[in-house]
């Protein structure tokens, strides 16, 4: 049973504006254990301070009780690049170490965040985990900027991304999305693709 | 012990052209920015610096009468030229054994550089991650050396984060990726005076640093109660100012007698349980003929000692050509004193970059599944050696028992085909590096008591901080030395080709990271952030007052008290 005094207490202290007496604050709270960790985690992931939200993010990572899961995909949207990729980190341990989570349902739409780490945090990730469908995945994204259309240095960083991957040649496959392509942002592609030392056939 | 060096049997000729299919290039660093490999062999053209406007211009590096030079040319000022190398043959040496560069961060703060070094902070043209992280917690000191115009006393202004901007600071570095900085220095002025020392140590312990040291005089450990206080909070090493073992080099480098300060502070590290690293500056004509006697002293004292890292003198503000030519030491002198002054370690046979090791890390991060630290460093920033030293105190550099060249390419060649294959099996990659090692390890030439297996757990110690190095009495481990020098430059000798590449980074208030030789030469970007983030005149006067008016705040205070408040 959680005290309503612990959570007045708690609220009062998220308050404080000094962010290093509301960081010990957190992990007093965090050690103690009197709020469940989707509370705890809620509430923290609230605070202005980036650096409160990363640090909530490994407190509850050493809890791993009921709800942190649900936080990590809450956390995926922040507003910080680098919460996301915390976030994103974690979810790829807990899959490994074995816990129910669909790593490339969730992690997927950040293959197309507008940062730049983000999107090859997340790609290398994807990578090491071994999941199926990876390369697949990462090409559709790099075949989708280019069909957008955006500039080359846009092209040549999602290239990048391609490069990650462990073949150093575009599937046969997939190759022929690329030829479906309008000859121009074909071009492109392969230019990015060839800067970044990946081989693939196009006619 | 045989006088054979196996990490010479792949030098002569034709070696560099053999070294070359070992060696794993990447073509772009990880935001897409094409990454220009090393440029090789003298002459050699690179970009520099103006010492007089630090305006960039070109840069040639070349032979002559043995020595390696850099000349160039100012529009404006004139010609430069500096030694870069003292003995072509070592810098040929160390640029050999280049193993490629690494592809950066992922997260750099500055996406779109176009500039190096002056679109800093890091950027997506560096190619390096942060190897060793250092903060600088005050810009005040307990000494008053005569060639430092940095401290709070000399600069007229205080920098001092606070415990909150030390926090941030700590956790950008936690963020880098692939890979979370791992080792962190908290520097100065001196660390130890800062009000909250103890608590940053603690922050770094708890935000996950494994490997935690002060850059230090070492003044305060005098008191022991302070050096228990500091291992407790979580203090590993004390990179410990150590520019002599006598005080007539004190009296020129610092402007005091410190020998006796030094010793009892070494006694103190020795009774709390910490380790050392000696760190000498070293000034050619005041300090360079007791190189051998720093190395024989630190032998002496191997149970707390855990490497030398000696730092040959940079220059800032102006300096005549003379003198600069006069005070100038190299790496290469440093391994020629070396071997002259103890006879230890040959000179260049035993000695590689401190880059050499990427193979292993790249080895490390694919068993771990994750890139691991990695020192792809340019190879003259730096040069080291390990010795293995036995239970009476002799020492045997790690060259004449193990082929190092050749265990390194081994590895590379490991790495580079497990990379290119689909499967990725830990335990067989484990068992190649395995024989790697076996194969180029030699037991006959080895020291005392140090079997192939008591070798591999020195190995395990130097990436595993719990297993230690010579801990456990050295039943586990074998005690080791590094025994390593690292040049940082000056606008004089200064090479952007080799601060692309930079390992030893500064984390500061406003979320950026500095490459050394950007924050403190160069741009010298310190100078910006430090003013930016120095404490205001009436901030500086109340701290003073409640630490009862330091001897380091003193003439800080006392010009303050003179100038009007607008115009502090």
């Amino acid at each position: 049973m959680i005290k309503e005094s612990d959570r007045f207490a708690f609220g009062d202290v998220l308050k404080n504006p000094d962010m290093a007496e509301r960081y010990e604050a957190m992990i007093s709270m965090g050690e103690a254990g009197s709020l469940p960790t989707e509370e705890l985690g809620r509430l923290c992931l609230r605070d202005d301070e980036p650096f409160i939200r990363k640090r909530a993010l490994a407190m509850l990572a050493t809890r791993r009780e009921k709800g942190y899961l649900d936080i990590l995909c809450e956390a995926l949207r922040d507003r910080d690049p680098m919460v996301r990729i915390i976030a994103a980190e974690h979810l790829h341990a807990c899959a490994l170490e074995g816990e129910k989570v669909r790593l490339v349902e969730v992690l997927k739409p950040l293959l197309r965040d507008s940062d730049p780490g983000v999107r090859t945090r997340v790609a290398s990730l994807l990578i090491n985990s071994g999941e199926k469908g990876i390369t697949e995945l990462v090409l559709e994204v790099f075949f989708e900027v280019l069909d957008r259309g955006r500039n080359q240095e846009e092209i040549d960083r999602h290239a990048v991304l391609v490069a990650l991957l462990r073949d150093r040649k575009v599937p046969k496959h997939l190759s022929k999305k690329l030829d479906s392509l309008a000859e121009e942002k074909k071009l492109r592609g392969l230019l990015a693709l060839r800067r970044a030392g990946i081989e693939a056939a196009s006619s | 012990m045989a006088n054979t060096s196996l990490g010479s049997k792949v030098d002569g000729v034709g070696a560099a052209a053999d070294h070359a299919k070992y060696v794993y290039q990447p073509r772009l660093t990880y935001l897409g920015t094409p990454i220009t490999p090393r440029p090789k062999g003298l002459p050699k053209e690179t970009q520099s610096l103006c010492p007089e406007c630090t305006a960039i211009i070109p840069a040639i590096i070349l032979e002559e009468d043995g020595r390696v030079m850099m000349m160039k040319t100012c529009r404006e000022h004139g010609a430069f030229k500096d030694i870069v190398y003292s003995d072509v043959k070592v810098y040929l040496k160390m640029e050999e054994y280049d193993f490629g560069d690494n592809r950066g961060i992922m997260n750099p703060k500055v996406t779109n550089a176009e500039v190096c070094p002056t679109d800093c902070g890091l950027c997506d043209i560096h190619t390096s991650h942060t190897g060793l992280a250092n903060i600088d917690l005050t810009n005040r000191c307990n000494l008053t050396c005569p060639i430092c115009f940095a401290n709070a006393n000399a600069a007229g202004y205080l920098y001092e984060p606070s415990f909150e901007q030390i926090l941030k600071m700590l956790q950008t570095l936690r963020d880098e990726r692939p890979v979370a900085v791992r080792i962190i220095q908290f520097s100065g002025g001196e660390p130890t005076v800062h009000p909250r020392f103890l608590d940053c140590l603690r922050a770094a312990k708890d935000l996950g640093f494994s490997h935690i040291q002060i850059a230090t005089n070492g003044l305060l450990f005098r008191d022991l109660e302070f050096a228990e206080k500091a291992k407790e909070a979580g203090l590993h090493t004390l990179y410990l100012q150590f520019d002599g073992l006598t005080d007539d080099v004190y009296l020129k480098t610092r402007g005091e007698p410190l020998i006796e300060a030094k010793v009892k502070a070494m006694e103190n590290v020795r009774k709390a349980g910490l380790k050392i690293v000696f760190v000498p500056t070293i000034v050619r004509g005041v300090n360079d003929h007791q190189v051998g006697d720093i190395l024989k002293f630190a032998l002496q004292n191997i149970d707390i000692m855990s490497g030398i890292s000696y730092q040959p003198v940079t220059f800032t503000g102006r300096i005549s050509a003379r003198e600069r030519m006069e005070k100038r030491f190299t790496l290469a002198d440093l391994a020629i004193n070396i071997e002259e002054q103890t006879g230890l370690i040959r000179n260049p046979d035993d000695w590689f970059p401190l880059a050499c090791t990427t193979p292993f890390s790249r080895l490390l991060g694919l068993v771990r599944g994750d890139e691991t630290v990695t020192l792809s460093c340019h190879n003259h920033c730096s040069l080291g050696t390990y010795l293995f030293v036995d239970a009476q105190g002799n020492s045997t550099p790690v060259t004449r028992f193990l082929d190092v060249v050749g265990m390194f390419r081994k590895m590379n060649e490991i790495v580079e085909k497990s990379q290119m294959s689909r499967l990725r099996i830990k335990n067989l990659i484990k068992a190649q590096a395995f024989h790697a090692l076996r194969k180029y390890f030699d037991e006959s030439l080895a020291p005392e008591g140090l079997t192939f297996t008591r070798f591999l757990q020195t190995l395990d110690g130097f990436v595993d901080h719990s297993k230690g190095r010579g801990a456990l009495d050295g039943r586990y481990t074998y005690k080791t030395l590094l025994v390593a020098g690292m040049h940082f430059m000056d606008s004089y000798n200064y090479d952007i080709n080799r601060v692309k590449r930079c390992v030893i980074h500064y984390s500061t208030p406003d979320g950026t990271i500095y490459p050394f030789c950007t924050y403190n030469s160069g741009p010298v970007f310190r100078e910006k952030v430090e003013r930016e983030f120095s404490l205001s005149r009436e901030e500086v006067l109340r701290r003073a007052e409640e630490e009862g008016y330091p001897k380091e705040l003193r003439r800080l205070v006392e010009k303050m008290k003179g100038s009007s408040p607008c115009c502090s």
